[in-house]
């Protein structure tokens, strides 16, 4: 059951190349239409939920940071539970920051295509305004997955293919990764299928967690789940049995360890009072 | 009952085949252990395993190698890759090869087990884990 998942700059060729490979294999889809589905899931509003995953935490764009972690951390933990159903492809739900180390899980980042991106828009436009638009979009999108995943989302590295727009033909992508799909080396196995597994595992703790709390991360290996976290030294014992209380509630979990770390910049903070 | 399955294990660690064996035997199979690959070899040229499960990273010969060679001699053999390192490129080439599955260390007996069942219905042997495991006992 391989994964297709596409990241790109140009969201439209995007959408028009993930449609017609998912088409040709016969596989299912998995696009921000998922946004609403995830909305009703978690009683969340869908039109702040979108702007999560464009936006950066801000007071001002009324996305504090607590909520703006809480709203990414629901996407991921439905994408990534999604993910481990069935023949898939997925785009435009940042999965390509937060699937990692899957090998039946092909990443690809297209490049460029930026004729099209801007349309009827574009005639109005100088060559120098176009690039200006989309170094900020760039700019932007880069604040973004650096902010959420500490990842630069243009990074080559994150991907196990990079194709250029402006160079191969949509119909050439889409057949090539097509046949791409196909290869052996791309089939599940019983190490892809348990690394995607601890992941969704550890995606749906840290969600369950995120609800009430702040300063989580979440590992998961062979049904082991490691929370890390950190508070002031006099919020410890409370915080870590909240963390375990609210943990247990999660299927799967085989051991659940908790880090602790002491809040020293608080703890600073709070001594000069 | 069908005829046992006719499997070799390769580790060159002793634990990961004293472990295994007894944990392998319940679910109808024959299981022959080795601990270095020339010898295994040896083994796959003689006689032709239904299941063959090696470790990768060994002295004199790697699991990759040893997954061509059971391959060259026999097409329907599956090869179910174990390892310590697990690494996406190593697992995607051994797929790449023809590995039937690939595992990363540490992990349960059951879990072997069930890899074997799948192979074991690949080959058109199904085996019915709950109830060997059942009548042997755990």
């Amino acid at each position: 059951m391989p994964v297709l998942v596409l990241s790109s700059e140009n969201k439209e060729l995007e959408n028009e190349i993930a449609q017609k490979i998912a088409q040709n294999l016969e596989y299912t889809t998995l696009n921000r239409e998922f946004f609403n589905e995830i909305a009703d899931k978690y009683s969340l509003d869908s039109k702040k939920l979108m702007d999560a995953m464009t936006i950066t935490p801000s007071i001002l764009k009324r996305m504090p940071s607590k909520q703006w972690y809480y709203y990414l951390s629901c996407v991921e933990t439905e994408v990534l539970d999604r993910l481990l159903e069935d023949n898939c492809v997925c785009w435009g739900l940042a999965a390509h920051l937060y699937v990692a180390v899957v090998s039946h899980v092909l990443k690809v980042r297209l490049i460029g295509g930026h004729d099209s991106i801007s349309g009827s828009d574009k005639r109005n436009m100088t060559p120098d305004k176009i690039k200006k638009i989309i170094a900020e979009q760039e700019r932007s999108r880069e604040n973004w997955s650096m902010t959420a995943y500490n990842k630069k989302e243009a990074h080559p590295g994150l991907y196990d293919m990079v194709i250029n727009l402006d160079q191969v033909q949509t119909d050439e992508v889409v057949k090539t990764l097509s046949t791409t799909m196909g290869y052996p080396r791309l089939k599940a196995m019983t190490y892809s299928i348990n690394n995607l597994t601890d992941r969704a595992l550890a995606a749906k703790v840290k969600n369950v967690l995120l609800k009430s709390l702040t300063d989580i991360q979440v590992e998961a290996q062979n049904g082991t789940v490691v929370v890390t976290t950190t508070s002031m030294k006099r919020e410890k014992s409370k915080k870590i049995d909240t963390i375990k209380s609210l943990a247990g509630q999660i299927d799967g979990i085989g051991y659940l360890e908790v880090h602790w770390h002491k809040d020293m910049i608080t703890e600073a903070a709070m001594s000069y009072r | 009952m069908s005829n046992p399955l006719e499997i070799l294990l390769l580790d060159d660690e002793a634990i990961v085949g004293k472990r295994l064996k007894p944990a392998i035997e319940k679910i109808n199979c024959n299981v022959e252990v080795f601990q270095d690959p020339l010898l295994a070899v040896e083994r796959i040229k003689e006689k032709e395993f239904d299941i063959v499960v090696t470790d990768i990273y060994m002295d004199d010969m790697d699991g990759m190698q040893v997954l061509d060679i059971v391959l060259e001699k026999s097409s329907r053999t599956k090869v179910i890759m174990i390892t310590g390192y697990a690494m996406i490129s190593l697992a995607r080439d051994a797929m790449e090869k023809g590995a039937f599955d690939f595992i990363a260390k540490p992990f349960k007996p059951d879990d072997l087990r069930v890899v074997i069942a799948k192979a074991a219905k690949a080959l058109g042997s199904p085996i019915d884990l709950n109830t060997m495991i059942q009548k042997q006992g755990r």
